[in-house]
């Protein structure tokens, strides 16, 4: 097979939709933390952490719905914890970011240790399996995971434009003193906000883990900053969120490809999703203008 | 007996809220003490008081923004519980902050009804509802509401109108403004009191924090004056006798002592005659500042000018005529495209005190000693010492720790650690004029140096102008208050259209200076234009 044969067929469709996933999941997560003011670098330790939990449980379960469950409740924990250093305890959110970030690293190292007796992976779970014989394409684009996903884009989209919690998140995002003045629980709202996030977020780490059908240490490798970007690129809004997902899973999952497909050194290839990230980053950085801006409060407290 | 009790019941239905012993603390310093006061419907209640008078925390206590550190606070007839602006409100009672508390990129509509949301089921607000309801509020209110406009969009005024329709739109029956004309022209301003009088008369509480006596005597029903942290003052305004005795017994209830009172203008007038005129005309000799047919791009021409040690000379104009490129030019900002400047050591008391007078969060030390640090500097090293004496000496000489320490606390040391931020606009002015005016400058340059500043900082400033020119610098002082340069100045330069039109003794009139200004002739036909430099003594 030529490796333009490779990137057209449906089981380069259907890998690029599953790697998207994970992404999308977390920078949804970040959009709904960031769009309330609170910066949100934590994505990378929930994914992780979630993925782990997903794993646990439907190991020692055998229930993949209790796996899924476990993935996106741990990741709304960890957000909460975000929530109550950063929203209750004001401390700077970068620095309870990275806190987080070390905590999950570490602390999934350790569990996976006490858990499994091993310190680079987890033994395998079924993760979600279904109509095997429904042909590649359709199980994609049926896969719960992809379809959670859209649903929360559209949920989250809908209910920032059009709800009273949506209206308020956003007003905490863009001026939480004014929020504050008008009687909106500021605190309340943006810990909701970040919880939330966590449990998209959570949702992502599960349906990394599942795809591999075990926890890895280390295993998101950079995702939740790189959805970070994708927050960013996409101005803050949702679906173009997921849009930049896409394109990014895109460039990995081509990457792989040509790695397989062709003699160049493949370390080139592989860089190729990071530069492309760095490039939409630069670009969009001059924008100022608009809707796809940066809330104005993020990273501000009411006074 | 049932009289009065009937009376009294009446009184506390028109009751919306009221303070009992208020007590409240910011930093160091008792922002509110003890304050007992009570805001009923149908009234326009003027609390008044200089800047830092706690006017401001007083009224954040009322709708909940400030929790009271002693005493309570009464709304409905109870006690305020919990102490938020959530509870305040949904009790009747809004607060339309100086700093408008609205969202630039929402709409109008958005955030008149942001934390009070018409919403349906699942919480999907309902904004036909909303803006159903806002739109009566408008016609009520008399006015127009851009409903979908974005707040960024508007002008200052949309910006206010926006702001009571939120009141309103939560049922707030007692609607407080703080200082919501300081940022109005005047044809706004009234528009304002007309729509503030409608309310009033349709039963609502209105409460404004005002230093304007005019509008004071015009509109308000009530007053009540702050001085210190304590409610000195109140009464009823009576239209029917005589109001201008009423309104001078608020004026000397805000300046407190007579020492420093409202004729504080005599006091002043007489040194600068003692130190002025007549040793002024003696020590003429040097001039300060030389400027000769300066050219600065487009805003200013043909500026010829002549300061004098010694002397105070003003500079009047409107706004943008020239003013901000003089100042520029003398701080040494811009080098001008044309002609001489001769120019000795200047300081200059920028217009803009909070971006270009001072670092907000650094501390009244730092503040205080801005740039000089050179002095102090020893192999690389700050001499903490020396500059510490020499922070204290200039803070506690400029007095801007006076007005909001306790009484009698000239025995207590001043507080250097404060930062700026935390002093009101008059006592941050007179950190920047202390800073400026140690430097020993050959010029000093005062660009509106008591603009937004209150009657008794201001005399305090001019004190310490006139004190400068005396031990023999040449001040030039640029303001849009004309009193203040007749005050200070010997004579008056007029700035129209980027060139010098026409210099003036003291005594010029405001309709002299006025038609000057405007670019007409000051008398028959002198010209504007082309006689830039042309003087008229």
């Amino acid at each position: 097979m030529s490796a333009f044969e490779v990137i057209v067929s449906g089981t380069m469709l259907a890998q690029t939709v599953r790697m998207t996933i994970p992404y999308a999941c977390a920078s949804l997560g970040g959009v709904v933390s960031e769009r309330s003011g609170v910066v949100n670098i934590a994505l990378e330790g929930i994914l992780l952490s979630s993925a782990l939990a997903a794993v646990a449980v439907q190991g020692a379960t055998g229930s993949a719905s209790a796996g899924v469950l476990a993935g996106v409740g741990s990741g709304a924990l960890v957000g909460l914890v975000h929530a109550a250093l950063v929203v209750r305890g004001r401390i700077d959110a970068i620095v309870s970011g990275l806190a987080i970030n070390l905590v999950a690293a570490g602390g999934t190292r350790f569990a996976l240790r006490a858990l499994y007796g091993s310190s680079s992976n987890s033994p395998s779970v079924r993760g979600v399996r279904y109509g095997d014989d429904w042909g590649l394409v359709l199980r994609t684009l049926l896969d719960p995971f992809l379809l959670l996903t859209l649903a929360a884009a559209g949920l989250l989209a809908w209910s920032l434009a059009r709800t009273r919690f949506g209206l308020r998140l956003r007003a905490c995002g863009e001026d939480p003193s004014a929020a504050q003045a008008v009687g909106v629980d500021v605190a309340l709202t943006r810990t909701l906000a970040v919880t939330i996030g966590g449990a998209i977020c959570g949702l992502g780490g599960t349906a990394l883990a599942f795809e591999l059908h075990q926890f890895q240490a280390g295993m998101t490798g950079g995702r939740g900053f790189i959805a970070l970007a994708a927050v960013i690129v996409a101005g803050w809004r949702p679906w173009p969120a997921l849009g930049a997902c896409l394109a990014f899973a895109t460039l990995d999952a081509l990457q792989i490809v040509l790695q397989n497909q062709t003699r160049v050194p493949s370390q080139i290839f592989a860089v190729l999703p990071f530069v492309a990230t760095l490039v939409a980053l630069a670009v969009v950085s001059r924008r100022t203008t608009g809707n796809a801006r940066a809330p104005e409060g993020l990273g501000k407290h009411p006074v | 007996m049932a009289v009065a009790g009937a009376l009294k019941g009446e009184e506390s239905e028109r009751e919306l809220a009221r303070t009992r012993a208020v007590t409240r603390r910011c930093g160091a310093i008792v922002a509110v003490r003890g304050v007992s006061c009570a805001f009923r419907s149908g009234e326009i209640h003027a609390v008044c008081g200089e800047n830092g008078a706690g006017k401001s925390t007083l009224l954040k206590l009322v709708a909940g923004m400030l929790t009271p550190d002693a005493g309570e606070v009464l709304v409905g007839g109870r006690t305020l519980e919990p102490h938020t602006p959530r509870e305040a409100i949904r009790r009747g009672v809004a607060m339309v902050l100086q700093h408008f508390a609205l969202v630039p990129v929402f709409t109008a509509l958005e955030n008149i009804v942001l934390g009070a949301e018409p919403a349906g089921r699942l919480g999907v607000l309902d904004l036909a509802a909303a803006r159903a309801r806002a739109e009566t509020i408008a016609s009520d209110l008399g006015v127009k509401l851009p409903l979908d406009a974005r707040v960024e969009t508007l002008g200052i005024g949309d910006r206010q109108r926006i702001e009571i329709a939120r009141a309103l739109f939560r049922d707030a029956r007692l609607v407080i403004l703080d200082e919501p004309t300081a940022v109005l022209t005047k044809a706004e301003a009234s528009a304002l009191y007309v729509t503030l009088r409608r309310l009033a008369n349709g039963g609502k509480g209105i409460v404004v924090v005002t230093h304007k006596m005019d509008e004071v005597r015009v509109h308000a029903d009530v007053v009540s004056v702050m001085r210190r942290g304590e409610l000195v003052f109140t009464r009823s305004l009576d239209r029917s006798a005589d109001i201008d005795a009423q309104v001078d017994d608020v004026t000397a209830a805000i300046i407190g002592s007579a020492a420093r009172g409202l004729h504080s203008s005599r006091p002043i007038e007489s040194r600068s005659a003692v130190g002025g005129s007549t040793e002024m005309e003696s020590s003429v000799a040097d001039a300060v500042l030389l400027m000769k047919d300066v050219h600065l791009g487009r805003g200013l021409a043909d500026a010829s000018l002549t300061v004098r040690a010694g002397e105070i000379v003003g500079v009047a104009g409107i706004e943008g005529n020239g003013q901000k490129e003089l100042v520029a030019l003398l701080a040494g900002d811009v080098a001008p495209s044309r002609g001489t400047l001769v120019v000795g050591r200047t300081a200059v008391i920028r217009e803009d005190r909070q971006v270009e007078g001072l670092v907000l969060d650094a501390s009244l030390r730092d503040n205080v000693m801005l740039g000089e640090l050179d002095r102090f500097t020893r192999w690389g090293v700050l001499d903490m010492t020396s500059l510490e004496r020499e922070a204290r000496a200039r803070i506690e000489h400029s007095g801007a720790l006076r007005s909001v320490t306790d009484e009698g606390a000239s025995a207590v040391a001043p507080d250097l650690d404060r930062t700026a931020r935390t002093l009101s606009g008059g006592n941050q002015q007179k950190i920047v004029v202390a800073r400026t005016l140690a430097r020993d400058a050959k010029l000093v340059v005062a660009a509106q140096p008591t603009r937004g500043v209150d009657l008794a900082a201001s005399v305090d400033i001019h004190a310490e102008l006139t004190g400068a020119a005396r031990r023999g610098a040449g001040v030039l002082v640029i303001s849009a208050d004309l009193d203040e340069l007749r005050k200070l100045a010997s004579r008056i330069i007029v700035l129209a259209r980027g060139r010098i039109v026409a210099e003036l003794p003291k005594t010029a009139t405001d309709d002299e200076l006025g038609r000057l200004m405007l670019g007409l002739s000051g008398k028959s036909e002198a010209e504007t234009d082309g006689s830039g430099g042309a003087t008229q003594t």
